[in-house]
């Protein structure tokens, strides 16, 4: 608690010295005039008779900061890609404190073509900045599936680095993490287990997406929690000035989207959902069953409440119900193997630029659920729900040499778990666990082109008695066509999602405090070089570190399925990203390639009976050493080709010698009445490899436009377009295999107004 | 020109859907059979079960084109053992093989599964524990306070170096009424130990009086019961049962290899060694502790409390 008071103390002392500073700042929300939509990236810039003085780029809410600026007359140029630039005469008195709102209108020169390019950090997927990668709509776009509104999931699958355990199971490895290790925010809200089974489609529909920024690692201190990446989302606000919605249909997925004012400029809202049509679709198409149900609604309520303020409320609901594997030819018998979960969150988000002092704070409340369940739907083997009340601030001070931001967080969780028999070592069936804690972050732009960003994160779980203390950096540095940039930091996990990952078809997920008492623990260290060569090219690269301490992975059993207990482990991963982005004239492409090198050591005390030394060192299931993407977008007479190959090398999984039944002898036996268990004889585990995966999507969309704001879009799309078969899953016990998702031709079709 | 652009896009399609590797979850080995038994010395015929690893998890109860035979090493002596398909109770279908032999204390056994299209032989050895010396100390008998009797017997196992996996311990008595033995095996065992210093001798300190009182509630013994015997009886399981960790843990010793002695396969052979130990109180004593002793009873033979053939009896008193 003396933390925190002296942060407050921290917080209040500078804020003081920032009044009391000579010089003016500026700042306030960009908005698109034509629906009322924060506009980040706009580049506001202060001249002086000509000479470029001050300069600040607006962030995701369309808000941007500018200080220190001495007294005097300016001119001020707010200025985007696609709009009309802004541009407006003041006068700055010494201590001034203005709050400027602008509202920019797309050019009417580029309505037709308008392509909005922004400098932001991370953006463009070449744009990779300390592993930060910022998406946007128009870069899920990009990517062809068999849904005509685009979806996170596709994307993030685009990415190198980023491994997905197929098309089915709605898991998503991020550089050598485990998807239980990955943070998902919305709005501030956190969302567990946001993807879906049917691996094209997260609770992230394009439509409702404003900008996602996703940290492949290094992330600064505002996060925490986790310990191998965060994505997180900034959803759109409704349309402020009319009516608008859309609705699509698709092979697998049918969607509704309603938004408008409610207020009008000021109060708006937006309600969006989505439900699988698999059934009805996708396995007619397929001839084959697709077990999968899944579904997800979100909505969104905002309001600029006065010139300098303003809230929203966001709500957000995930459902997703199905069978990953080999399905039993009795539906009893596969519905034993079916797996349920439901994820909701909510919260309030409040923004304010105080009138008095120079900064901008944050307020965020929200609450999180998710509800995981395996087996028969009315009497469920294992079960998982967990709770999370998040409430937490951030305030930034803004200097002319440093943005100071910190924040604190209160958290509390309540995890509760009904595992049956799994995961022998999590003990509590019901746990409460309450975490504070804040951070300090230093943005220092003393030298030209140079951003460093240390900062220090701390923890506190009073009901654990464990405190973390968390130091971070993140530096850029910008010199001409080149850019350098560096990240790194200490992370800890203290609820952990536990998985069985020796079946890639459990995906049951339990979420539970550390089951070895020793939290997880992550070091991360990045460095990146960024060349853009020609306007119409840019190039980069990205080493990149992690070392995992302390994690919890299944134990290695030779009996079936389902009765696994853990093991402690460690992990290290050693990867490689390279990405070109070629834009030229109606072309837009891009090639990656990720090298990636996960291992772990298991440090379970049999190992040495097993493998004759304390710790055996493995590559889990997600070591996927090689991945190529290649994405490219043509726009000719009004069509869209976009195209995407994509290579994963194969992926480990364990190999057996046979089966056979095992007896135990512990003493004097019967051989007549001792019946045995059977057994599989594996060999090293995750000792083989799948075959590579490869596929071919295309997609072909054309909009006709009825009136004004009325249009309606086809697209015809082709995915695993050459049909080859993936291999994704052998059930072991049966020797079956099941196949990614074979040739999908599909059409789909989309109502705008 | 179309054509030209179309042919290659073709071909490239073709090869690339065509270029699928095959992969198998099974991968081949040389190790062809599991074994899995003990052989035990209270037994008249020895029984192992021979196991084919297969390639599914589905079992056959086809027969097995297998020669499984036992040798004595110390004597080259080679029995052929025979097949039999058994059904268990869980409807499983297993290869039981067995051959009509004693095994003998401290003879290392052999036993092979010799293929018929192979030549990969799959084997296990067992020693069979020796036979230990045995001493029964004398009882010693103490009063406390003059009217609790404290009676104690000791009896130290010569060349036992862990615990018995299992201890036995009964009386014998002679019924005047029909002249015949009753035997009755206490539910407890005597409390047992390693012998202080010692590395190989386990001692077991048998509480006479604690026998007594139990005996005596159990079976009302009266006029016409004379105490004729007391035995200790051993069952001593060979080295081969030592599990990595001490603790038999099932996940654990179901990895392959984890507990196992089979050459070219999986499983676990092991011996059981089973002994007694049989003597007679003093009559004094056995006045003492309540019983009524044989005395100059004419008793019928054999005196001793051991069945026949089940046990080797180390030593009587």
């Amino acid at each position: 608690m003396r933390i925190f008071c002296n942060l407050l103390l921290l917080g209040v002392l500078l804020t003081v010295s920032q009044a009391q500073a000579q010089n003016a700042v500026m700042r306030g929300f960009i908005r698109d005039a034509a629906d009322g939509q924060p506009l980040q990236g706009v580049n506001v810039v202060l001249t002086d008779d000509g000479d470029v003085l001050l300069g600040s780029a607006a962030d995701r809410d369309g808000l941007y900061a500018i200080s220190g600026i001495p007294p005097g007359r300016y001119y001020l140029a707010a200025s985007f890609i696609g709009y009309d630039t802004h541009r407006d005469t003041l006068d700055l008195a010494p201590d001034d404190l203005i709050t400027y709102n602008i509202e920019l209108s797309v050019s009417v020169d580029l309505l037709d073509e308008l392509v909005v390019e922004t400098e932001r950090e991370g953006a463009g997927v070449a744009g990779l900045t300390g592993g930060l990668q910022s998406i946007t709509p128009r870069d899920i776009a990009l990517i062809p599936s068999p849904d005509i509104s685009g979806d996170l999931a596709s994307y993030l699958a685009a990415l190198p680095g980023v491994v997905a355990s197929g098309d089915q199971g709605g898991q998503l490895f991020i550089r050598g993490g485990e998807p239980t290790q990955n943070q998902v925010l919305v709005d501030g809200m956190t969302v567990f287990q946001p993807f879906h089974l049917i691996g094209f489609y997260s609770a992230f529909p394009s439509s409702i997406l404003n900008v996602t920024d996703v940290y492949a690692g290094g992330f600064g201190p505002r996060y925490g929690g986790r310990i191998s990446s965060v994505i997180d989302i900034s959803t759109r606000n409704g349309n402020k000035r009319r009516m608008a919605g859309e609705l699509s249909a698709a092979p697998f997925i049918s969607a509704g989207l309603l938004e408008g004012p409610i207020v009008e400029g000021r109060v708006s809202a937006l309600v969006s959902g989505r439900f699988s049509v698999i059934d009805q679709g996708a396995a007619r198409i397929l001839d084959r069953p697709l077990p999968y149900d899944f579904n997800d609604q979100f909505f969104k309520l905002h309001a600029d409440l006065s010139q300098n303020s303003q809230a929203s409320i966001s709500g957000l609901r995930s459902f997703d119900r199905g069978i990953i594997g080999v399905l039993n030819e009795s539906e009893a018998d596969s519905t034993k193997n079916q797996v349920t979960w439901t994820s909701q969150a909510i919260g309030a988000r409040y923004v304010l630029l105080p009138t008095r002092i120079p900064v901008q704070a944050e307020l965020l409340l929200s609450v999180s659920t998710i509800e995981n369940t395996f087996g028969l739907p009315e009497e469920p083997s294992r079960s998982s729900n967990s709770q999370e009340i998040n409430l937490s601030t951030n305030v930034t001070h803004y200097n002319r040499t440093a943005d100071i931001s910190w924040g604190l967080h209160f958290r509390f969780s309540e995890l509760d778990s009904h595992l049956g028999g799994s995961f022998q070592n999590v003990a509590q069936d019901i746990e409460y666990v309450s975490e504070a804690g804040g951070y300090v972050l230093l943005d220092l732009k003393g030298m030209e082109g140079l951003s460093f960003q240390p900062g220090v994160r701390f923890s506190s779980f009073p009901s654990k008695g464990r405190n973390f203390i968390e130091p971070r950096v993140r530096m850029t540095y910008n010199r001409g066509i080149h850019q350098v940039s560096l990240a790194g930091g200490i992370y800890h996990q203290e609820i952990v999602g536990l998985t069985d990952r020796r079946d890639a078809g459990d995906v049951f997920t339990a979420w539970t405090t550390s089951p070895f008492g020793e939290v997880p623990r992550a070091i991360h260290g990045l460095a990146g070089y960024q060349i853009r060569p020609t306007s119409w090219a840019r190039f980069v690269i990205e080493g990149f570190v992690k070392t995992m301490n302390n994690l919890s992975i299944a134990e290695w059993s030779s009996f079936p399925r389902f009765t696994t207990r853990l093991q402690p482990a460690d992990g290290n991963v050693l990867g490689l990203d390279g990405r070109v982005e070629v834009t030229a004239g109606p072309f837009y492409g891009f090639v990656n390639y990720g090298y990636a090198k996960v291992r772990y050591q298991a440090k379970q005390t049999e190992i040495q009976y097993w493998f004759g030394s304390s710790e055996y060192e493995f590559s889990p299931p997600h070591d996927r050493r090689h991945q190529l993407n290649a994405v490219g977008s043509l726009t000719l007479a009004k069509f869209i080709l976009n195209v995407r190959w994509q290579y994963g090398s194969g992926l480990p999984f364990s190999q057996a010698l046979g089966f056979d039944e095992f007896v135990l002898l512990s003493g004097p036996t019967d051989v007549f009445n001792e019946h045995g268990d059977t057994r599989v004889l594996y060999t090293y585990p995750y000792g083989g490899r799948l075959p590579a995966y490869h596929r071919l999507d295309i997609s072909l969309e054309r909009s006709f436009e009825i009136s004004g704001n009325t249009a309606v879009s086809v697209l015809a799309s082709a995915t695993n377009a050459y049909d080859r078969s993936n291999l994704f899953y052998i059930d072991l016990f049966t020797l079956e295999k099941l196949d990614q998702l074979p040739f999908i031709p599909a059409v789909g079709l989309k109502f705008e107004f | 020109m179309r054509k030209l652009i179309l042919l290659p896009a073709i071909v490239l399609l073709g090869v690339l859907s065509a270029c699928e590797e095959s992969v198998s979850p099974i991968i081949e080995t040389d190790r062809d059979y599991t074994l899995f038994g003990t052989l035990d010395m209270a037994l008249d015929s020895q029984f192992v079960r021979v196991i084919p690893i297969r390639g599914s998890i589905t079992e056959s109860g086809d027969v097995l084109d297998v020669t499984v035979q036992s040798i004595e090493l110390s004597t080259q002596q080679t029995l052929t053992w025979r097949d039999s398909i058994h059904t268990f109770d869980d409807g499983r279908i297993g290869h039981i093989f067995f051959a009509p032999f004693r095994i003998r204390p401290s003879q290392t056994y052999r036993i092979e599964i010799i293929p018929s299209d192979s030549e990969i032989i799959t084997s296990a050895e067992t020693t069979v524990p020796d036979l230990p010396d045995v001493e029964v100390l004398d009882a010693t008998l103490e009063r406390v306070l003059t009217t609790r009797l404290d009676a104690r017997q000791r009896v130290l196992w010569h060349g036992i170096d862990r615990a018995p996996f299992e201890i036995e311990q009964w009386y014998r008595f002679l019924s005047l009424a029909d002249f015949t033995y009753k035997d009755y095996l206490l539910s407890y065992a005597p409390i047992s130990r390693p012998l202080a210093g010692e590395t190989d001798v386990w001692e077991m300190d048998k509480d006479l009086i604690q026998d007594r009182d139990t005996l005596s509630t159990e079976l009302e013994l009266g006029a016409f019961y004379r105490l004729a015997g007391i035995a200790l009886r051993i069952t001593v399981l060979d080295e081969n049962f030592v599990p990595p960790g001490g603790e038999y843990d099932r996940e654990l010793l179901a990895q392959p290899g984890t507990l196992s002695n089979v050459q070219n396969g999986f499983g676990l052979l092991a011996s059981v060694g089973r002994f007694s130990v049989e003597w007679i109180l003093p009559d004094s004593v056995a006045k003492e502790l309540g019983y009524i002793p044989l005395g100059n009873t004419a008793i019928p033979s054999p005196v001793w409390a051991a069945p026949p053939g089940t046990y080797e009896v180390v030593q009587q008193h």
